[in-house]
């Protein structure tokens, strides 16, 4: 992996159609607990003219928040720019959550008496701080397909690719062709084909 | 091309801090104990003029112990793994978060107020005693603070905007520990049997008069945090890019959505609208000065606490940065560096 390797999500509104793929496919690869959603899909204007869907994972950004204000450091910025949570030094006090724009830290719920236990999020499926792929990682963390050169499975699994991962560089250009192809038109992708005025 | 132009705002709504009680008893008791250890010091160093003060300043820093005591149950016992918590310094690590500085904030007062607490009881070492209160003064302003800039580092959450938190919270602290001084001084020296000595009406009054000034600027503060997030003000860079709608919208949530009833019956009657007219009456008329102050007091407790829960509940509204493909040159910039 090249030293500049930074690793991202892109989510293509235009492109996605509240499938639920991604959500599926990261729960069953990761063995997401219930009452965690790493991923979800929010939709904005729903059953109006306008409605958009928009998947939100964690976005793992560059200077991220959570990670500033983690009292303990549990949460941190790999070289590669995926942000992990090390779960065995979380405290649970949901700080990153109130931190990070996108509402990507989950915290289990139906805990006894109430309380609250450590934060789980996205892990870009690239396993935690532990041994790569080891049984306590996945445990933990759920899969690593980073680690065996794999991108993200909700990415792998999207059937419009709305949702892109990889380099930036990567994902970057991929963004810029599709603009380049559609133009600045503000209608869905594929819009004008399914609804083409005759 | 903005979020905000393209389509309506999306909120991101959750129950973590403000479906927990423990979070705004937390601030609550945070303020409430820095107020008290400051008008103990501050009776403390009055008493030469008026014993009366005497009582005033014992009686916060007997209360002091205990608000604080709470408010550090309620803080540790909010986190999934308290232990780790209570042995903050253990812990916390990370010296660029504003939980860090509460952890200190918070185990400095104890021991601090504790010290002040057994020399104020025994009237030892008048001098020591008052040196150290006047040490605790910033330490105290520290606790009010951080109850606020804990919530204000979330910098995206439009509730706890930075401009506004935390002059409201550390106004809103010493505010609270005035009135729950002056409201244990009026119900001792009627029902208790420490009816002091000095002048006990001059007391009160001086009380009333610095309530009636900090509930004036309390108002204004409040009007401002209100009134910025009704502009669409208190948003980061990253946040007026993507979204500049969602101020506003968290606005509308507070005083006409969810929170309107707690907002304007708990925190704008109760707590700033009745303890004013109450103040003005009071100093005006100059009838019924204690019945009239006594009540203030408890209205500006209630106040203060709903203010608190209405805030964390307030905060539970996140506008959501949507990643569309026209913000990507902003997102690159901002986030991507």
């Amino acid at each position: 992996m090249a030293a500049n390797t930074r690793m991202k999500f892109f989510v293509d509104t235009k492109r996605c159609i509240e499938c639920g793929g991604c959500e599926v496919a990261c729960k069953n690869e990761n063995h997401v607990p219930m009452g965690i959603a790493r991923i979800r899909v929010v939709t904005v204007n729903e059953g109006e003219t306008g409605e958009t869907n928009v998947a939100v994972p964690c976005m793992h950004c560059t200077n991220a928040p959570c990670v500033a204000v983690c009292p303990v450091d549990a949460l941190f910025t790999r070289q590669d720019g995926i942000v992990h949570v090390n779960k065995e030094t979380c405290i649970g006090c949901g700080y990153c959550l109130y931190a990070c724009p996108f509402g990507a830290p989950q915290f289990p719920k139906g805990e006894a008496f109430g309380a609250r236990g450590v934060m789980d999020k996205c892990t870009y499926c690239a396993g935690g701080p532990e041994e790569p792929q080891s049984a306590r990682e996945v445990q933990l963390y759920g899969s690593n397909r980073v680690a065996e050169g794999k991108l993200p499975m909700c990415a792998s699994v999207c059937a419009t690719k709305a949702l892109v991962a990889g380099d930036s560089a990567d994902v970057d250009n991929i963004v810029k062709e599709r603009l380049a192809t559609r133009g600045s038109s503000e209608s869905p992708w594929g819009w004008s084909t399914a609804y083409a005025q005759s | 091309m903005r979020w905000g132009d393209v389509m309506d705002t999306a909120l991101i709504t959750s129950t973590m801090w403000g479906g927990n009680l423990m979070i705004p008893l937390y601030l609550y008791f945070g303020g409430i104990t820095a107020g008290l250890g400051i008008v103990a010091v501050v009776a403390d160093l009055l008493e030469d003029r008026n014993p009366a003060y005497n009582l005033l300043s014992k009686w916060s820093a007997y209360l002091a112990v205990p608000a604080w005591a709470l408010g550090s149950v309620f803080v540790i016992f909010h986190l999934g793994k308290p232990m780790r918590g209570m042995f903050f310094p253990l812990f916390f690590s990370n010296y660029g978060s504003w939980m860090t500085y509460g952890g200190w904030a918070m185990g400095l007062a104890g021991p601090i107020l504790i010290v002040y607490l057994l020399l104020r009881h025994f009237d030892m070492q008048a001098s020591l005693r008052r040196l150290i209160g006047v040490i605790n003064i910033p330490v105290m302003l520290w606790v009010a603070l951080n109850t606020a800039m804990l919530l204000s580092a979330a910098s995206r959450v439009p509730m706890w905007d930075r401009a506004f938190l935390p002059a409201l919270f550390i106004n809103s602290g010493i505010l609270s520990g005035l009135a729950a001084a002056g409201l244990v001084f009026i119900v001792l020296r009627h029902f208790g049997s420490a009816a002091g000595s000095g002048e006990p009406a001059r007391v009160i009054y001086a009380a009333s008069v610095v309530a009636l000034v900090l509930e004036v600027i309390e108002a204004g503060i409040l009007y401002g945090l209100i009134n910025n997030m009704a502009t669409g003000g208190p948003m980061d860079e990253v946040a007026k890019v993507l979204n500049p709608a969602g101020a506003m919208a968290v606005y509308n949530e507070v005083v006409s959505g969810s929170l309107a009833p707690w907002f304007w019956w708990g925190v704008v009657a109760i707590g700033i609208v009745v303890p004013l007219t109450l103040g003005i009456v009071e100093l005006v008329a100059k009838r019924w000065e204690e019945a009239l102050a006594g009540a203030k007091f408890a209205c500006i407790l209630i106040g203060a606490l709903v203010l608190r829960f209405v805030v964390v509940w307030g905060g539970d509204f996140r506008p959501l940065p949507a990643v569309a493909v026209d913000t990507l040159r902003d997102l690159v910039t901002l986030f991507a560096g």
